[in-house]
């Protein structure tokens, strides 16, 4: 189990406490060498999806494998959503709220 | 303030001339919204909100999405969903007018806050509008209403930085009402700079509802202020019930428009009007059919119900959203043909600038349809006449009806 806190900076249904990504966490840093904690800046679910925000691509490309192993490997549903920030102009319209589909 | 936008005179700069008709009123679309910013939020909340505003990530295929507290994360869509067409040859072999108008609204270019926005206006004969958020239409997704708060009030000091002043472009006030407290500092804030109206969202994620009394602190704040309350179609919940088959449908009539109907029953049964017999609201961009069945409902249930219907009101549930409620549509031919069910000065109209679904640039075409038979006096007040009354807009006098 890691002993680092699980990033987490969203008040959301899961909280940082939640025992699977707890384990999930643990397991890839086993098989990644060393803990990824420090290369995550937010890691939990939402309705069933499991998203992970890194701090940059490199980041991503250097821990997304391990973290999708740990995953299957506690048989956890669907595949993992690997996110970094971006500062790209965007707009949100309703009809994007309205999108049924889970992408 | 920005420098973008000046200080026009209320009347809109002529309409384009194939717009005839539209020069005959005065016209306040009750329903636009505005492209803000990315740092909307950013620029204005405290250090201890900034890693949790809504932003847009990207993935390792490089696709963006839209990330917030409280929904799923929206796919943003740059090209048509067959994504083996391209843009461009998407918008050449579209049949959607829209896009000869907007060079792009379909891929959200349009909204925003510039010169564009007043040349949109003009050609599509707009005097005035009440401004809603296009990002801030999440405001109220996170379960934390501090954040809600916060972020409200970054999107109201943006507003008001933007269209302070303005004798065209009049935003709405977000509040969050999970916290009563900050939401009538909130709207003391907004009444001192200047804002005309207040939007709450129709549902709260913690599925309190408008009719308990813990909520008149609010209703109190807004009579003092003299700003309606406004419930836009959509908001306060994810309306991404559904997925698969019919998704987007069920979504759109189910749970966005639809939510306005919960509020409007809320404060028409539970005797706040009583309380608060100054007060008005507004629903926004839901349409106006669904009204007439709504009033008889809740007039059938006060019967019908009688021994369990508390408190015991003064008037029929109908009877105060006559008196208190207004309702927007775009284009609703049920909703007109019914108006005198609920009434010709209830009704608000709005073209959603820039939405797609909405009926800019095509207003003139649309009233067409929408207002055949009606009187030149009843078209007058739904385009203009009652919105401007509702969010004491000034009338030029060649407009007003004695």
């Amino acid at each position: 189990m890691t002993a680092a806190p699980i990033p987490c900076t969203r008040h959301d249904r899961v909280g940082t406490d939640d025992p699977l990504l707890r384990r999930v966490l643990a397991g890839a840093g086993t098989r990644h060498g060393c803990e990824l904690t420090p290369l995550l800046l937010a890691l939990y679910m939402h309705e069933g999806q499991l998203l992970a925000t890194w701090k940059c691509r490199k980041d991503l490309k250097s821990g997304s494998a391990a973290l999708d192993a740990a995953w299957h490997a506690e048989e956890g549903e669907g595949t993992i959503l690997h996110l970094v920030p971006s500062d790209a102009e965007y707009d949100y319209q309703e009809e994007v709220m309205e999108n049924p589909f889970q992408d | 303030m920005s420098e973008a936008i000046a200080k026009e005179p209320v009347r809109a700069a002529d309409p384009a001339a194939e717009k005839a008709s539209l020069k005959e009123f005065f016209v306040v679309s009750a329903d636009c919204h505005v492209n803000e910013p990315n740092d909307v939020w950013a620029a204005r909340v405290d250090k201890q909100f900034q890693e949790r505003l809504p932003r847009i990530k990207v993935d390792e295929k490089g696709r963006k999405w839209f990330v917030a507290e409280g929904i799923r994360p929206s796919r943003i869509r740059e090209a048509p969903r067959d994504e083996s067409v391209s843009v461009n040859e998407f918008v050449e072999k579209s049949e959607r007018p829209h896009l000869d108008r907007t060079r792009g609204a379909m891929f959200q270019n349009q909204g925003g806050i510039n010169e564009d926005r007043y040349r949109d206006m003009d050609y599509d004969g707009i005097d005035c509008e009440i401004v809603f958020p296009n990002k801030g239409l999440v405001n109220w997704h996170s379960p934390d209403p501090a954040l809600n708060t916060a972020m409200c009030h970054a999107w109201n000091v943006w507003a008001y930085e933007t269209f302070g002043g303005h004798s065209r472009s009049f935003p709405a006030a977000c509040v969050a009402p999970a916290d009563v407290e900050a939401a009538v500092a909130e709207i003391e804030w907004a009444a001192k700079h200047g804002f005309k109206s207040i939007m709450l969202p129709p549902l709260m994620k913690e599925g309190k509802g408008y009719n308990l009394p813990e909520f008149d602190p609010i209703w109190a704040a807004a009579c003092d202020a003299n700003m309606p309350i406004l419930f836009h179609a959509g908001t306060g919940k994810d309306p991404r019930s559904a997925t698969g088959n019919g998704g987007a449908l069920i979504n759109y009539v189910v749970h966005a428009m639809n939510t306005v109907v919960q509020p409007t029953v809320e404060l028409c049964v539970s005797g706040v009007f009583d309380r608060f017999p100054k007060l008005k609201f507004a629903t926004i961009e839901a349409g106006a059919g669904w009204v007439p069945y709504t009033l008889h409902a809740m007039d059938f249930g006060n019967y019908a119900h009688a021994f369990w219907v508390m408190p015991k009101l003064k008037y029929k549930p109908s009877e105060y959203y006559h008196m208190h409620g207004h309702s927007s549509f775009e284009t609703d031919p049920i909703g007109v043909e019914l108006r005198h069910r609920m009434g010709v000065d209830n009704l608000l109209w709005g073209n959603d600038y820039p939405h797609i679904e909405g009926c800019w640039p095509h207003s003139e075409e649309q009233l067409k349809v929408w207002g055949k038979g009606l009187t030149k006096q009843e078209i007058a007040k739904i385009i203009g006449l009652n919105s401007a009354r509702l969010f004491n807009i000034d009338v030029p006098k060649q407009f007003a009806i004695a």
